[in-house]
């Protein structure tokens, strides 16, 4: 052996295991199609022969009425009324899901590509034009299959977020996981809500972190809202992100104190208004029953 | 244990593309010694001294150490190319900066002192107060990308500039190569990452006068150091509890231990208005855990090479070696006015290690001497952690 091989006592399994079916996903053919993909299916479908159906979910960013992207005023947002424009939005996507007529819940099985990767979905709606400074490529499309069946769809299910096994991820050369915007070097993991506007943050993501003894990061508060949306025609319909009722009890003018606006602290005084839109209970980090989260809906 | 083999032979498929990459030979579970002093590395530590952790996605290598090196010192690795790492971190200061606190690419300022990279490799945890934060690898998102504070202020607006910058130097092509074989464009931030990652990692420092005196040269250490010695492993200063073992601090990891702790101390620094509180945005351990009894708690750093560390404390707020041990003499701090007022040695959520001590100016100067004798001057000065582009 000319490289000597080195095992950590303690040391990073998860991590290890990940960057290592990505690092042999992106650079070696000898991988084989599709096994680096989240779901186990892969070898399913060849075996059954299941006949794939391609599904597309369209997502709209908006504030109220009005769409929502860079280089424009809105007015009238939040408690306050106030004017701003936007800074930055994109958020993490995973465990995507149809609903059928019946009841079943199917997963589907999100492509590879720059926006995806591992199941998880990074939805980037500004383009670094006006205030944005982020990347000017944009996605609101998450794309995938599910097994092709005589099923009706009318509901949708996703999880916001990265999921706790890959929001601990080292920095890799994995798209979208290198997105550096979306990273969250003090959490060690990922940002999964950045919605940004002058003077006044939304950074949604699990906090609470730290290593066990192993070396696996673990995270008291898994801050990942759980949306679903019934009377959803993923053939017609789009999925709504409504900015304007995330914050229509924050005033996004003022800093309260911590960080200005809501970085996922259990103590910062602007962040209960804002989980509470997003169904999370702010000390336990859980979706919360008794909460009806106001941002995700279903448009025509 | 969690071993290549084993992984490979979860990893079905996937894992045959390994072989040709990194190697999956069965000779990686025939070493009998749990793999303990298994390196491609000349890690040149003294007997006694464990190995420290090597990530086994990032294994050390003599290329890495080399081109991070020159990265570490390279301002071009920073939005603005005004900064390195080695602004906030010079070799003749142990690798911190003598500032109360560090200073970012745009000029805001960190509330945290910059640290010591003494035997970083062999932290349980890095930076002052994150449990989160286990490798350097994790640890280096945050000087190069953090918004705030803004510290080498790399962002999407000039990455890919910074990038070209890199790609710009011509001495940077053979040390990429070299590092990272195989690779059709190996500049990436993932690979600097790793690259400063095994540079830092070496920086290895147990070649002091203690350490002579360890290994039985009994005149490396003067009389004042020895009574000293005494002093500091006495159940009456208590100060080995926090800063105990070979590297002076009880966050430590090496290839020997099987239980790791991540430890997390309030020394009692602040207690405002008599809450418990730190000042805001400084506020330890409770920051990354939202836990209210966190409050204050930072990881004890390496007393080696204190002496070139000054100020001291999370927040540079004691500036001296003697006015640190004045600090743990009282048991903590006592602020009588301004914003920060309140009795720190009354803090409820202090180490109870902390208690105070009596002691003489002889033993103070006693005390001192036994921590200069923790300074590794060949550390401080050595060309193979200096600067490559002077």
């Amino acid at each position: 052996m000319d490289v000597p091989l080195i095992k950590v006592v303690g040391g990073y399994p998860f991590m290890f295991r990940f960057s290592f079916l990505l690092a042999c996903a992106m650079t070696l053919t000898a991988c084989g199609g599709s096994s680096s993909n989240s779901g186990d299916s892969s070898d399913s479908d060849s075996d059954r022969s299941v006949e794939l159906t391609p599904v597309s979910i369209q997502f709209d960013a908006v504030v109220g009425s009005e769409a929502l992207v860079c280089d424009t005023d809105y007015d009238a947002l939040g408690a306050a009324s106030s004017s701003t424009q936007i800074k930055d939005f994109r958020m993490f996507v995973h465990s995507l899901e149809l609903v059928s007529s019946d009841g079943d819940v199917v997963p589907v099985t999100l492509s590879e590509s720059d926006w995806q990767a591992q199941g998880v979905a990074l939805l980037d709606f500004e383009n670094a034009t006006g205030e944005c400074t982020g990347t000017a490529e944009t996605n609101s499309l998450m794309l995938g299959t599910i097994p092709e069946s005589a099923a009706s769809y009318t509901g949708i299910r996703f999880v916001v977020g990265v999921p706790a096994e890959l929001n601990h991820l080292e920095q890799t050369s994995v798209s979208p996981f290198n997105v550096s915007g979306m990273n969250w070097g003090w959490t060690n993991g990922y940002k999964f809500i950045r919605f940004d506007v002058v003077n006044w943050n939304i950074h949604i993501g699990a906090t609470g972190c730290a290593a066990n003894g192993s070396g696996v990061i673990e995270c008291s508060n898994a801050n990942r809202p759980a949306i679903e949306l019934d009377n959803f025609d993923y053939t017609s319909q789009q999925v709504q992100i409504d900015f304007a009722a995330l914050v229509q009890g924050s005033d996004i003018s003022t800093d309260l104190g911590g960080a200005s606006g809501c970085m996922s602290g259990g103590t910062d005084p602007e962040c209960n208004e804002i989980f509470t839109q997003l169904g999370l209970n702010l000390a336990s980090g859980d979706n919360d029953a008794s909460l009806v989260q106001a941002v995700f809906s279903v448009a025509d | 244990m969690k071993t290549w083999r084993a992984l490979c032979a979860g990893g079905g498929l996937l894992c045959l593309s390994a072989l040709s990459l990194v190697g999956c030979g069965s000779s990686s579970t025939s070493v009998d010694d749990g793999g303990a002093n298994d390196t491609a590395f000349a890690w040149a530590i003294r007997a006694g001294i464990p190995l420290p952790l090597e990530p086994e996605r990032n294994p050390m290598t003599e290329a890495k150490f080399q081109l991070g090196r020159h990265l570490f010192y390279d301002e071009r690795l920073s939005g603005n190319g005004t900064q390195s790492c080695a602004t906030c971190h010079h070799q003749d200061k142990a690798f911190t900066d003598g500032l109360v606190v560090a200073v970012g690419s745009t000029g805001q300022l960190h509330p945290r002192n910059s640290q010591t990279l003494t035997n970083v490799a062999y932290n349980a945890t890095l930076t002052w107060a994150n449990p989160a934060l286990i490798t350097l690898e994790a640890q280096m998102q945050t000087p190069l990308f953090s918004e705030d504070p803004i510290e080498q202020g790399i962002d999407e607006s000039n990455q890919d500039a910074v990038l070209q910058r890199i790609l710009d130097e011509p001495r940077y092509e053979p040390l990429f190569s070299d590092a990272f074989p195989n690779q059709g464009s190996p500049v990436t931030f993932a690979n600097i990452i790793d690259a400063i990652g095994s540079f830092v990692r070496g920086m290895t420092s147990f070649n002091s006068a203690f350490d002579h005196y360890q290994l039985g040269d009994d005149t490396a250490l003067s009389v004042s150091a020895k009574r000293g010695q005494v002093l500091f492993f006495s159940e009456d200063l208590e100060c080995f509890h926090c800063h105990g073992g070979y590297n002076f601090s009880d966050s430590n990891v090496d290839r020997s231990i099987a239980f790791v702790e991540r430890p997390f101390h309030n020394t009692g620094l602040y207690n405002i208005d008599g809450t418990g509180d730190f000042p805001a945005n400084n506020q330890g351990l409770f920051e990354a855990t939202g836990d209210p009894s966190d409050m204050g708690k930072f990881r004890a750093p390496t007393l080696r090479n204190i002496e070139l560390t000054a100020p001291y404390m999370h927040d540079g707020s004691i500036t001296s070696l003697e006015a640190v041990v004045d600090f743990y003499a009282a048991g903590g701090r006592n602020i009588e006015s301004g914003p920060n007022a309140g009795d720190g040695r009354l803090n409820p959520f202090k180490d109870s290690f902390v208690n105070g001590f009596a002691i003489t100016d002889q033993q103070k100067a006693d005390l001192i001497a036994f921590l200069h004798s923790l300074t590794d001057h060949e550390f401080v000065t050595t060309e193979r952690l200096s600067n490559p582009w002077e």
